[in-house]
């Protein structure tokens, strides 16, 4: 079931790549995956190509799959081991969801961020009070990291 | 000379030959005839037969199919009558022979459409195309067995391919719609409890007085309301001297069961032949049979994704009470108004899972209106404790427990008592069967203390099997951070949301 639905997926994927966005299997194991995301044009991330890694449970899609940024990232919702905070990832994950509606929720969040459920609140408190430092800040870190 | 032959092959091939019909007919509600006709005789001579048997006129005979007088002119062959289909007859009396020469004799008709309906009265988007039910649908039936005193309204075209359920059974996993066959276009469907699976299923109806089949409708259902206990169909029993006029509807497994009873054959109303061919929400495949969501878009779900999602839902403890429809599940794509709206549908991931469903139901219900479920071993009793002490007794187990921490009753605070509890262990002198038994039932406590943190929303035993550390409590919703076992905040959230 879960390998079948996958399997799917990544056929849907190839057919109508969402923009920005591209995911499919690292090496032979169909469970495991690497997608990756160009920083959106309207925020400080553009210009970066971030990599993410997917996992998916056995028990697909009724679980949600584990998706984590590899690439170091600047933003408040993005903690320094790449983990996510987005609530369809953990308690609003629907089976009726797909990895391409994922990966489009991930780009806007980075355009959007939500420092009001911060994963990291340093960077949510600079995103706050200090919006030119935290544009200045995530810029150099794409640039460092993502280019 | 060749031409001639081929003619008389092919006018053979389209020329029925009659077929010999064997009729169940049951007379006065009580006495049961069987008759032998051709299936190219007209209703008419099946009354002549009757009459001939019953010793009554066949002028004041009327018969009667799926609630509705059947036509003198109407070939058998048309009925769509099957070997053993049962007839109910009764007399007019000679007056209202002459009073009512003109009532409306209704032939049931095949089914003629391809594209067939079940009932949507219930939902808005096909209300159109309710009313079809009653003509094209509701068709005669084969009669396969013909217990007392019932009429058959749905029949259908199902084949039951016994050897293949046979085969299916042997090589996966016990599943309840394995023997749904792919020509099936019956619209109805009940878990049927003594085949355990999904089952193309029969609407039958009789007088809700009597019993009695020998019933006539001034009209056929359009919708779910319509084969319901508060149906609006009124008719006219036909049996002796019943005067009933509210009819009631049923459901039937489409299984021949010796003996069966009432409350076998539970309504599934948002399962259905999927002959429009939809794609399965989650695996999107194009299954047989499938379940339709009632939220607008009418999300299409197959029955196998179906069990696994109301397992998966079960396991987490995710189904919601639903204040009109029970303990539910909704729409996996979250429409709004799309919850299941008969529990009998979670019969679908199999009776175990629907036991266990039906036990978190009633946890639930107790756990949502200010009750707690007793924590002695094995128990789980809901309790609805009243009065300030914290002494709560269950009456089941008769197990005394703190209201608080839901330990056993303790005089003093609950956290002096949790020290209290390790410093006797270590000073405990029993005799050695004790021993044993205690060190048993200390262990389980022991391992429960170990992997388990409670809630502290509502001190229920929590194990994390992975993820971080922001915890959402499966039974009150309370969101609590693991590490600090208080309800989650700024500070858990930056110190230590992933462990650190």
């Amino acid at each position: 079931m879960a390998m079948k639905r996958i399997q799917k997926e990544l056929l849907d994927l190839g057919r109508d790549p969402p923009c920005n966005c591209s995911a499919g299997p690292v090496g032979d194991d169909i469970f495991q995956w690497q997608a990756t995301i160009l920083g959106p044009a309207d925020s400080p991330y553009q210009g970066g190509v971030f990599f993410l890694t997917i996992t998916f449970p056995s028990d697909y899609p009724f679980k949600p799959p584990k998706v984590a940024f590899s690439t170091k990232i600047y933003h408040p919702n993005i903690n320094s081991n790449g983990s996510i905070c987005l609530d369809i990832l953990r308690s609003q994950w629907s089976p009726a969801l797909t990895i391409s509606k994922v990966l489009l929720s991930i780009c806007s969040l980075l355009t959007d961020p939500n420092p009001d459920d911060p994963l990291v609140p340093e960077i949510a408190r600079m995103f706050k009070t200090n919006r030119t430092e935290y544009n200045r800040l995530a810029k150099e870190w794409t640039a460092k990291y993502a280019e | 000379m060749a031409t001639a032959a081929s003619t008389s092959v092919l006018s053979k091939v389209l020329v029925n030959e009659p077929e010999q019909l064997s009729i169940v007919v049951r007379f006065s509600g009580n006495k049961i005839y069987n008759v032998n006709i051709s299936s190219k005789d007209t209703i008419s001579d099946l009354k002549k037969a009757v009459a001939h048997i019953a010793n009554v006129s066949p002028r004041t005979l009327n018969l009667v199919l799926t609630g509705q007088l059947l036509n003198d002119s109407t070939l058998l062959q048309d009925c769509g009558l099957g070997i053993h289909t049962t007839l109910h007859a009764f007399c007019w009396s000679d007056n209202l022979v002459h009073e009512s020469p003109d009532i409306p004799a209704q032939k049931p008709q095949l089914f003629q459409e391809t594209d067939h309906k079940a009932p949507h009265g219930y939902n808005s988007r096909d209300e159109s195309q309710g009313n079809q039910i009653t003509r094209d649908c509701l068709r005669a039936a084969e009669e396969t067995s013909t217990p007392a005193g019932e009429s058959d309204v749905d029949g259908n075209d199902f084949i039951w391919l016994r050897t293949q359920r046979e085969i299916s059974s042997r090589t996966r996993p016990p599943s309840c719609y394995r023997n749904l066959n792919t020509n099936d276009i019956s619209r109805f469907f009940v878990y049927c409890k003594i085949c355990d699976c999904v089952q193309p299923a029969k609407l039958r109806l009789s007088c809700k007085d009597c019993g009695s089949g020998a019933f006539l409708v001034d009209r056929g259902p359009s919708n779910w309301r319509d084969i319901s206990a508060n149906t609006e169909i009124i008719g006219t029993c036909k049996s002796g001297s019943c005067s009933g006029t509210v009819p009631r509807f049923y459901l039937r497994c489409n299984e021949k069961h010796d003996g069966e009873v009432e409350g076998t054959a539970a309504l599934l109303k948002h399962v259905q032949a999927n002959h429009k061919r939809v794609e399965c929400i989650i695996c999107s495949d194009v299954m047989s049979h499938v379940l339709i969501f009632p939220c607008s878009p009418g999300h299409v779900i197959c029955l196998e994704c179906f069990n696994q999602y109301g397992t998966t839902c079960l396991n987490e403890r995710r189904f919601v009470e639903h204040p009109v429809h029970g303990y539910t599940l909704p729409c996996p794509a979250g429409c709004l108004d799309s919850h299941i709206e008969e529990t009998h549908h979670f019969l679908l991931l199999g009776q175990e899972k629907y036991e266990r469903y039906k036990n978190f139901g009633a946890e639930e219900y107790v756990l949502q209106n200010g009750g707690m479920l007793c924590p002695g071993p094995g128990c789980g009793m809901g309790l609805f404790p009243s009065g300030e002490g914290r002494l709560v007794k269950c009456r089941e187990c008769r197990h005394e427990f703190c209201k608080d921490c839901r330990r056993e009753f303790h005089l003093g605070g609950c956290e002096n008592f949790l020290e209290s509890l390790s410093l006797a262990v270590s000073d405990l002198r029993i005799n050695d069967e004790r021993a044993v038994r205690a060190t048993w039932e200390q262990e389980a406590q022991s391992l429960i203390d170990e992997t388990t943190k409670s809630c502290p929303g509502c001190q229920t035993k929590t194990e994390r099997s992975g993820g971080c550390m922001h915890m959402i409590c499966s039974r009150c919703q309370t969101e609590w951070c693991w590490i600090c076992v208080k309800k989650w905040n700024r500070d858990c959230m930056a110190d230590h949301w992933f462990g650190t």
